[in-house]
């Protein structure tokens, strides 16, 4: 019963979570907007070095994402997109929706798809990242 | 003849005494403080050798800071470097792992914090686990690390509500943790 409950929690919160972030922030291209303020963050990576870090664009992308743009979430961090999908699929798993195939996961599926999942997001930041510096 | 032959394994586990969600905390607090030793060499190894080199090349002088701030190595520390906080924990907890958490667990079954904390890392069968394991649990733990916002909380926090009280990397490669004192 615990586990059940808990595991529900952990879902509605990463909804929550992600809900709150498509509803508190906006971005372009180039700029993002938090309750309606524009933030001047820059990456101390790219200023220091001349070229961008594995998470350049990482913010835009996933709040793009969240806004529907994949276009131009896809181009400025493939990864944003990416993660999103997962944070999706890891909360539809915890909240166990009655979706086909969703309701018998063992925890073990889950611990093997997650850290899989893991590996694969960390592969798809460095190759984006790869492909930038070409 | 036959009597002297071992006897079956039992298909039933042993019963465990299973370890404590807080000895196993703390346990991760000491092996974390490991990695963070590791973090802060690669750290400090990882902007000297950048901000060497974009002084000898000049792209840390010439490079425009929005701020006003200097570049060069008077910009090396203080910095808010986003990737840094998705790469080098990883990078530095999979370094101090291979000595912690692959050799010292498949050679004495409990990490440096698991040792102090009187932990023991078994199999279903109450064994030692073998290296090959070790490491596979090692790259699960790091994969759960890589995935934002919840693959670490969840994995510290599994234990809590499992029967077995195992994290989602002991489920992974069916290992448990067990209390030795």
């Amino acid at each position: 019963m615990f586990q059940y409950l808990s595991s529900r929690v952990a879902g509605i919160f990463l909804f929550l979570g992600l809900v709150v972030l498509r509803i508190s922030a906006w971005a372009d291209a180039n700029q993002v907007w938090l309750l309606g303020k524009q933030l001047n963050w820059g990456c101390w990576f790219k200023e220091h070095y001349g070229f961008p870090c594995p998470t350049c664009g990482m913010t835009r992308s996933v709040i793009l994402t969240m806004h529907g743009d994949f276009h131009n979430a896809f181009l400025l961090n493939p990864a944003g997109p990416f993660l999103i999908a997962g944070l999706l699929l890891v909360a539809l798993v915890a909240l166990r929706l009655p979706l086909a195939g969703l309701k018998e996961i063992k925890s073990r599926q889950l611990a093997l798809g997650l850290s899989l999942y893991g590996w694969v997001f960390a592969c798809v930041m460095l190759g984006q990242w790869t492909f930038k510096l070409r | 003849m036959a009597e002297n032959w071992p006897p079956p394994p039992s298909p039933v586990a042993p019963a465990m005494n299973y370890a404590l969600w807080v000895d196993r905390v703390l346990a991760a607090i000491i092996d974390g403080l490991i990695a963070l030793l590791v973090m802060f060499v690669l750290y400090v190894l990882l902007f000297l050798v950048g901000g060497v080199g974009s002084m000898i090349i000049g792209a840390g002088e010439a490079a425009v800071n929005t701020r006003g701030e200097p570049g060069g190595l008077s910009g090396l520390f203080g910095c808010s470097t986003c990737c840094l906080f998705f790469i080098l924990p990883p990078v530095s907890y999979f370094a101090a792992g291979l000595l912690n958490k692959v050799y010292l667990i498949s050679k004495r079954g409990c990490s440096v914090g698991q040792g102090l904390m009187k932990l023991r890392v078994v199999n279903s069968h109450g064994d030692i686990i073998p290296i090959g394991t070790a490491v596979l649990r090692l790259l699960c733990t790091v994969g759960l690390s890589f995935v934002p916002v919840v693959g670490g909380a969840l994995d510290l926090l599994w234990p809590l509500w499992d029967p077995q009280r195992q994290t989602l990397h002991d489920k992974a490669v069916g290992t448990f943790v067990i209390k030795t004192g």
